[in-house]
């Protein structure tokens, strides 16, 4: 019985630690659960009373998966890039942009950093060019005599911090949004996991997380210009189509004509033409042959419309193509405020906006020598509006209108308000689990545990007895345990977490069965009861850990590797060898020990 | 109640016919392998997964005709547990939101009054799962790399490492040829996907662990009874721990079997793999990681021999 003191402490301060950490739950689940029950007016008064207290306890419990409660995973990617084409600003020329989009290729095809690979093929296509051709930083000591190594190390420390803003930026948005316990979490070098429990507006996230809110001011091209340049790209297309055969009459050719079977040509002021958003990408690349881009204006570019400007009859709606100068007359970093408000007339959302002093004066400088021309408000290459300039504007007012929807203005409130991300993100991965799906799996977990648990403790009983009791009453101890640590570490519950625990329940039986074992063998050579206890615990403990150690081992293996969910069987696979150690072993040897504490007593290993 | 009581059977004699059983499973898992491919689930192969459910029952191939149409290619379209529910999975290109958008809407003209509604999907980019696909090889490896380190440290023997690992790959190849010949067979997900990851480690580190248990007895064993040869210590080591051997796996095999029959159709791959993991892990510590050791341990003994003799 010596040294039993310390092991029954520990056993009572792991049983508290497991009970404090558990009953946030048990209180947060009962708490929520009546409140499920109630309805009408006893909801109402209850929730009252309540929402405090649950609110207060949230935080505490036992998180479950997004696989259990249902919600949003999203991995985003930075686009690495576009990064560096915009740290290069101005310097960038088609040697930079050439070997970028090598980069990109490369990086995309090993899956490998894209600014490694640019700088390999950066050194590759010249060894002896300098990157700091194109960078440069006061901040970071970077000069034209900089050494690639160093312009390396500014651009992967960019790269870091880029990532760390945008992860900042994309919770300031969430936070706006609403979501109870958010997780936005840095992943490998460029990559951004964010979960949202309980969201089900998936658009609505979707256009929070990716908008990077470039809002520009841009002037429009001249219509004549525009018109002109729309007869030749159409006429081009005519005669470019040789399948027309003989027949050559306008209508013919017309008919045939391959971009306008995906597009209404418009040619009415700004507007270059329409199409439906199922063929804007055919038409992007039917306008975007070279030798069709020689035919728009030098200093022109196309942009679609963020709306769609009109239905046509075949019930379809249809965007427009709108020509926007390509210079950038005015930057979104120059408003300090925006809200969402209605237009005065149609009523119609709108965000109205406040610049600060400079932009406002650049503004009245832009709007003051545009009288009657349009201006396009573009925002993530999106035309919103193109006003025509009524007069001077010098209060550096202006809004966006053409929204859809009042939340709409107030997200685009809210993506103005947060700031621009330092480079767009890909939605590189989803994962979304309806509410329904993730209730029915917590269900079946659930009645997978109990019936594992039953079948496994009435067969110890079987096979070893009073033995078996003891191992079946660490078993119980074990699965408070396990609840207990991920609740107090703060881990999340997933389905596969469950199948680790219900995996543990056969496992954590094994060190039991290994002792027993081991005792009935010491007692078949005939050692009394007392030491065929003591040696077959002591025997037993150097195959108990080696296997287990192993067992551990490929669950941190299969932690540090795994990824959302997968994470989650790892952790409770982990949780449950640690756990099930120690009750094995120590619980169930206070026991034993106490049941021989008298010379004669028997217990019966079967 | 008491199995296997002084337990003494033949193991290392018949190794060759355990051998052949071993070789011939090993040999049709990655013939099915080489011939079918790895059927990879959407976490590796990147694509866009639906799990819809429908208020009435609807049948697999008229709701694939009527997806083919509207996604321009043949989608895969299966049922997922009940009949109202449908696993459709296409590598449509496109904005994602968009294809939701073109198969809900498909389906409502294809089964008008029957409300059509999203359970959970999962889109994932080619790039990413090219991530996750070399995350979870390396998973993989560095398990068996650490267990064979950790084998080493232990039991200090080359020999031991190496049985332990041939048994495991035995192991994991076997499940996996299973898993690639049953695919389309069985009406739920048998595709490799993160949690069959999951399954397979899970089962290296179950097989490890009982042919640990095994060694360890081989270890102690050969200290009691020195003069005894190798072969028959180890066979006696195999019996002493037989009934423990089985009635673990027994335990385990309960609950994953509990797991398979309630635990709900997301785990249904998962757990079927730990089922066939855990009995060939089984299979193997009994049969083949120590009368690997066997044979091992004579070939050092030869060439040492050799040495000598020279």
């Amino acid at each position: 019985m010596k040294g039993n003191g310390t092991k029954i402490g520990f056993t009572i301060a792991f049983l508290v630690i497991s009970v404090y950490y558990l009953q946030f739950s048990i209180r947060y689940w009962i708490l929520t659960g009546r409140e499920k029950n109630l309805q009408g007016q006893a909801k109402t008064e209850y929730v009252q009373k309540h929402q405090k207290q649950i609110d207060n306890l949230r935080p505490k419990i036992l998180n479950l998966g997004l696989d259990l409660q249902g919600g949003m995973h999203v991995t985003l990617q930075l686009q690495t890039q576009q990064l560096l084409k915009d740290l290069a600003k101005e310097r960038a020329d088609s040697t930079l942009n050439h070997a970028l989009d090598i980069a990109a290729a490369k990086a995309r095809k090993n899956n490998t950093d894209v600014v490694d690979e640019f700088v390999q093929t950066f050194e590759t296509r010249d060894p002896n060019a300098r990157l700091s051709r194109y960078y440069r930083s006061e901040a970071d000591n970077i000069t034209r005599r900089s050494s690639n190594a160093d312009v390396v190390k500014y651009l992967q420390k960019q790269r870091n911090s880029a990532v760390k803003r945008a992860i900042q930026i994309i919770r300031t948005r969430i936070d706006r949004f609403g979501v109870n316990e958010p997780s936005i979490v840095k992943q490998g070098q460029n990559r951004i996991a964010v979960e949202l429990p309980g969201v089900k507006d998936e658009e609505r996230v979707r256009n929070l997380l990716k908008g990077t809110a470039r809002l520009e001011f841009r002037l429009c091209a001249d219509p004549q210009e525009l018109q002109t340049s729309l007869k030749k790209i159409v006429s081009y297309y005519n005669n470019a189509d040789t399948t027309a055969k003989v027949d050559t009459s306008a209508q013919q050719a017309s008919k045939n004509n391959p971009l306008l079977k995906v597009m209404v040509p418009e040619g009415r002021s700004v507007v270059f033409g329409a199409a439906t958003a199922a063929d804007s990408a055919m038409v992007d690349s039917l306008l975007g042959q070279p030798a069709v881009r020689q035919m728009l204006p030098r200093d022109v570019t196309l942009l679609w419309t963020a709306k769609p400007g009109f239905t046509g009859q075949n019930g379809k709606k249809y965007f427009n193509l709108i020509g926007v100068k390509k210079q950038v007359e005015l930057n979104g970093d120059v408003i300090v405020e925006a809200r969402p408000t209605f237009d005065r007339y149609t009523n119609q959302p709108e965000v109205s906006m406040t610049m600060n002093r400079e932009g406002a004066r650049k503004w009245a400088r832009i709007t003051g020598a545009n009288i009657g021309k349009p201006i396009a408000i573009i925002l993530d290459g999106y035309v919103y509006t193109y006003p025509n300039v009524q007069t001077k504007i010098s209060d550096g007012r202006s809004s966006i209108t053409g929204l859809g929807s009042v939340q709409e203005s107030q997200d685009l409130v809210n993506i103005l308000m947060s700031g621009a991300l330092p480079a767009p993100l890909d939605i590189v991965q989803v994962r979304t689990v309806g509410p329904t799906l993730g209730q029915a799996s917590i269900h079946s977990g659930f009645s997978s545990t109990i019936i594992g648990l039953i079948i496994v403790a009435l067969f110890m009983i079987a096979y070893y007895n009073k033995g078996g009791g003891i191992a079946d009453m660490a078993l119980i101890f074990n699965m408070i345990f396990i609840l207990g640590i991920l609740a107090a570490f703060k881990a999340t519950l997933t389905l596969p977490g469950i199948a680790g625990i219900v995996l543990t329940i056969g496992m954590a039986v094994d060190a039991n069965v290994l002792i027993f074992e081991r005792v009935r063998e010491e007692q078949a050579v005939g050692k009394s009861m007392r030491a065929a206890i003591d040696s077959g615990y002591s025997n037993a403990m150097s195959a108990i850990l080696d296997s287990n150690i192993t067992t551990f081992l490929t669950g941190v293996i299969l932690y540090s590797f795994g990824v959302g969910p997968i994470k989650g069987f790892a952790v409770t696979l982990m949780a449950g060898i640690v756990s099930s150690l120690f009750t094995a072993i120590v619980i169930t040897r206070i026991v034993v020990d106490y049941m021989t504490r008298d010379k004669n007593a028997v217990v019966n290993f079967g | 109640m008491r199995i296997f009581e002084n337990a003494n059977y033949p193991m290392i004699d018949i190794r060759m016919i355990t051998y052949a059983i071993s070789g011939s499973l090993i040999l049709i898992s990655i013939i099915a392998i080489m011939v079918r491919g790895l059927q990879f689930g959407i976490d590796f192969k990147g694509g866009k997964e639906y799990i819809i459910q429908f208020e009435k029952p609807v049948t697999v191939t008229q709701t694939r005709s009527v997806l083919t149409k509207t996604l321009g290619k043949e989608p895969l379209v299966k049922r997922f547990g009940s009949p109202q529910d449908l696993l459709i999975r296409t590598d449509a290109s496109g904005d994602e939101a968009v294809v939701q958008k073109q198969i809900l809407s498909s389906l409502k003209q294809a089964y008008p009054g029957n409300q059509a509604q999203v359970l959970k999907k999962d889109i994932v980019g080619p790039r990413f799962a090219e991530s996750i696909k070399l995350a979870a090889i390396y998973s993989v490896l560095t398990s068996i790399v650490v267990i064979f380190l950790y084998i080493l440290i232990r039991f200090r023997k080359w020999t031991y490492s190496a049985g332990a690992i041939i048994a495991l790959i035995h192991d994991v190849t076997i499940t996996l040829g299973f898993f690639t010949i049953f695919n389309k067979l069985l009406p739920f997900n048998m595709d490799i996907n993160e949690s069959l990851i999951a399954a397979f480690l899970t089962i290296v580190g179950y097989s490890i662990n009982d042919t640990v248990v095994v060694y360890d007895r081989i270890r102690e064993n050969l200290n009691i009874f020195k003069t005894d040869p190798f072969e028959k210590t180890v066979n006696k080591s195999i019996n002493d721990t037989l009934s423990r051997t089985i009635i673990t796996s027994g335990t385990t095999l309960f609950v994953v079997i509990v797991l398979f029959i309630f635990g709900g159709q997301v785990l249904k791959g998962l757990s079927l793999a730990l089922i066939i993991g855990i009995t060939v892990g089984t299979y193997s510590s009994i049969f083949i990681a120590s009368a690997l050791v066997v044979d091992f341990q004579k070939r050092v003994v030869k060439s040492a021999k050799k040495v000598i003799s020279k």
